[in-house]
């Protein structure tokens, strides 16, 4: 289910916000924050990526967005990262630990495009973009990364991309290695992009990594070793050394050290995030236009629009198939010809569709559809449609 | 009419360029100053900063980066003409207070073209994003050599090869480095611009010298390997390694580093007071670890430069003219929607090549299909209705003749034959179809 925590503020929260704008007044005179800069109200772009990554949130409706602030020349892009995190399969949908999901950073590669100077090169001026963290797990990890300004929530958290080296079992060590070196530095590269510590990277997805930092001027200092005094702090050690091994006590209460999940504390104490917000308005004051600000557009309408059209899609796609696996060719010539056209069009439905949505779409999900890629599937649909097209051929009056 | 470039005139309009970046560098009288955690203290400009992080140019052209946690302290537009720090006068001339500002000096690297300007293409070396990166599918030595008089027609001085790809097939390394050394060396100055280059996509333009990152850019990861995961070993894996090394010495760089990209051999280096590597060495003996023990190495932007591998740092085209040093610069042909760079006749010849190959891959199946049962049909039928059959199995064996025609490594990835034997399969197959 979908929220917005800022709709959903109590007395509490309302008194809060007064305080903050009051400060807000404050600081502003005194670090200049962007607010005053702006003669008009600085437009606010904001949509949640929430939902299943890589169906929910793809390409298609987050460029559909991005193009919809551009065209409202939007001057910042907030953005909340709040994917599922749970087994598809699971009815009670229970959270699941930190060290559950492995590491993937293809899955990002087709949304990095949208955030890169590249991407925005067609903006008349580039927005602020801000990801706004709440669960970044998974292949979603990567997301926030995809711009220099990210925020938590209290609650937020990057991490679920252990076990670089579990994706490939079997085979030899050394290719295992290259494939790890392949994936590493390019999920490293895609943080150095936006001037994120690269060996956050190796914590987070390499067991053996230690690292731990201590801080100099209020920066950190990373560290690849265990602490040695009391102002060095820990942050991941070395999964391969029996006496370091997370336990199964702590890995059940996610206090395991082998791989780096990334908290609200942690990330503001290592310069990831710039804060910690539980509501927008919060957000908002940090970026300085609390009082300044203009919402515009309906970005988490497209984004709803997209989850309930690939909805829509999977029972359409259901139906047809159906249908298609119901026509009976039987009959006299002619109705033999007929039914061959309905199979025809069948099929045609069916490859238009998971084209058009093959980004979001995976074929075990829908019924009467097994394993196997929506590419897969629509070259299978195209040897029937010229397979009937040759039995056409043969069919004599 | 613009007058054709020779090597000579392009060779010394680099000189003047880079005379007139040396002009620039002693002109200069304020710079910054970042001093980092081990001590040292390195000068330039900061070109960019971000997240306490920054990217340092130094007098020398290069862009140097440096992690926020690497960095101590950074001051700004320090006077180094005030003698704060002691100049080694037979080196460097530290110019008076009153000279310019070092902007002036320094053309704005994308401009209106004009006729003096330099003529840069840019080629794409895959295209992983949209599934098109495959070394020896959609990255071949043919359709580079293609590229060649295309090149030339739109007298192109540099080309820059702009990799995204995650590798491919061992057997189309050499000929790309080939085509890359022996035949587009000699004709335009050859540069790399790294966004994502993993295994055979950094193996063959290896052979280039000059190599520009992204900063996202990805480079190396080249164990061989077949089957399921399996390390190419012995014999095979020896011809590998020295095919390495040949490339290296075209591209004149060391081939430790690219032994570490193939097998776990570790890889480290000393640096001098300057940040320059002072001495390379194949074991963990050197003060800064690139590739531990154990590890295969893959380059980000910063091990890249940290290593003087990479000649400097570049997203956009602007900051890759800047990093090559040029000062006036054509990037050369179109505007395309989705393409962040004008696309030459060259390059858009290797989309389209691209394009065909990937409809091909995705058709294959209805091709092979429609042949065989085709001519099971016109087998069984009677003499009337045999036609028919027969020419849809040609129509079948033309798309596949055509498919090859277009990407002639087909007929080795896809009917396991060399492009001659294929021809001979085919000429079989329309004998069949005759004799049907």
């Amino acid at each position: 289910m979908k929220t917005h925590d800022w709709d959903s503020r109590g007395l509490v929260g309302r008194t809060r916000a007064m305080i903050t704008l009051m400060l807000a007044a404050i600081a502003v005179g005194v670090v200049g924050a962007p607010a005053l800069a702006h003669q008009d109200p600085a437009k606010v772009y904001y949509f949640a990526a929430d939902g299943w990554f890589g169906k929910d949130i793809s390409f298609t409706p987050m460029n559909e967005a991005m193009e919809e602030a551009r065209e409202l020349g939007a001057d910042y892009i907030i953005i909340k990262v709040d994917v599922n995190w749970f087994s598809e399969r699971d009815p009670l949908q229970s959270e699941m630990p930190d060290d559950s999901g492995l590491f993937d950073v293809f899955g990002i590669r087709p949304i990095r495009g949208l955030f890169t100077d590249e991407g925005l090169e067609h903006w008349d001026e580039e927005p602020e973009i801000v990801f706004w963290v709440k669960n970044a797990m998974g292949s979603a990890a990567f997301l926030p990364f995809l711009s220099e300004t990210m925020f938590f929530h209290p609650e937020g958290r990057i991490g679920g991309i252990r076990g670089v080296y579990l994706r490939f079992q079997g085979g030899d060590e050394v290719v295992k290695e290259k494939l790890v070196a392949a994936s590493l530095s390019t999920a490293k590269g895609m943080g150095i992009d936006f001037g994120y510590e690269p060996k956050l990277i190796d914590a987070m997805a390499r067991g053996d990594t230690v690292l731990s930092y201590r801080l100099e001027g209020g920066r950190p200092v990373y560290l690849d070793r265990e602490p040695e005094s009391t102002d060095e702090f820990l942050l991941t050690d070395n999964a391969l050394l029996e006496s370091r091994r997370d336990t199964l006590e702590e890995l059940a209460r996610g206090r395991g050290t082998n791989f780096l999940t990334l908290d609200a504390d942690t990330s503001q104490i290592l310069g990831v995030s710039k804060g910690t917000v539980s509501d927008l308005d919060d957000l908002l004051f940090e970026l300085g236009i609390i009082r300044n600000h203009e919402m515009v557009g309906d970005g988490d309408k497209i984004m709803e629009d997209w989850t309930r059209t690939i909805e829509r899609t999977e029972d359409a796609l259901a139906r047809l198939m159906r249908e298609y696996q119901e026509i009976e060719v039987e009959g006299e010539w002619s109705e033999r010809r007929r039914a061959r056209g309905q199979q025809r069009a069948k099929l045609q439905q069916m490859i238009g569709l998971l084209d058009r949505y093959k980004e979001a779409l995976r074929p075990y999900e829908i019924q009467g559809f097994g394993g196997g890629s929506p590419q897969q599937w629509i070259s299978q649909f195209r040897i029937i449609l010229q397979r009937l097209e040759l039995m056409q051929l043969a069919d004599e009056r | 009419m613009k007058q054709k470039t020779t090597t000579a005139a392009r060779l010394a309009r680099g000189t003047a360029c880079a005379l007139a970046m040396l002009a620039c560098v002693q002109v200069a009288a304020a710079e910054d100053r970042i001093t980092l955690n081990d001590g040292r203290v390195i000068e330039g400009e900061i070109a960019r900063e971000l997240n306490g992080a920054v990217w340092v140019k130094t007098a020398d052209g290069l862009t140097q980066f440096y992690p926020a946690s690497d960095v101590l302290r950074i001051e700004r537009d320090v006077d180094t003409s005030g003698g704060e720090t002691p100049a080694d006068p037979g080196i460097t001339d530290p110019a008076p207070s009153e000279a310019g500002p070092t902007e002036t000096t320094e053309a704005p690297a994308v401009r209106a073209p004009s006729s003096n300007a330099t003529r840069v293409a840019i080629l794409s070396f895959g295209d992983a994003d949209a599934g098109q990166g495959m070394v020896g599918t959609y990255v071949t030595a043919q359709s580079f050599r293609e590229c060649i008089p295309l090149l030339e027609e739109e007298e192109i001085d540099v080309v820059v090869f702009r990799i995204n790809s995650g590798g491919g097939a061992v057997l189309e390394l050499m000929p790309l480095s080939d085509v890359f050394h022996n035949e587009f060396k000699p004709k335009f100055r050859t540069v790399a611009w790294i966004d994502y280059a993993i295994s055979a996509a950094s193996l063959s333009p290896h052979t280039l010298s000059e190599h520009y990152f992204m900063r996202r850019g990805a480079y190396g990861g080249n164990t061989a390997w077949f089957g399921a995961l399996q390390a190419v070993e012995g014999r095979g894996l020896e011809d590998i390694l020295y095919m390495a090394e040949r490339i290296s010495e075209r591209g004149g760089h060391d081939p430790r580093i690219i032994r570490a990209m193939q097998i776990m051999d570790p890889l480290s280096i000393d640096l001098d007071e300057n940040g320059r590597v002072e001495a390379m060495y194949q074991n963990t003996q050197g003060e800064v670890l690139i590739n531990p023990q154990s590890r295969v190495l893959a380059l980000t932007s910063i091990t890249a430069q940290q290593m003087g591998f990479a000649d400097g740092i570049a997203d956009t085209l602007e900051e890759l003219g800047k990093a090559m040093g040029l000062t006036e610069v054509e990037f050369v042909g179109e505007k395309v929607e989705g393409v962040a760079w004008p696309v030459s006749k060259a390059e858009k010849y290797l989309r389209r090549f691209r394009e065909q190959t990937a409809r091909d891959e995705q058709r294959l199946n209805e091709y092979f299909d429609g042949y065989n049962v085709a001519i099971d049909l016109a087998r069984g039928a009677d003499e009337d209705s045999k036609g028919k059959f027969i020419g849809f199995a040609r129509r079948s064996l033309n798309s596949m003749v055509r498919m090859v025609d277009n990407n002639p490594r087909q007929a080795l990835f896809i009917f396991n034959r060399s492009e001659e034997q294929f021809r001979d399969w085919v000429r079989e197959q329309e004998e069949l179809l005759r004799s049907l």
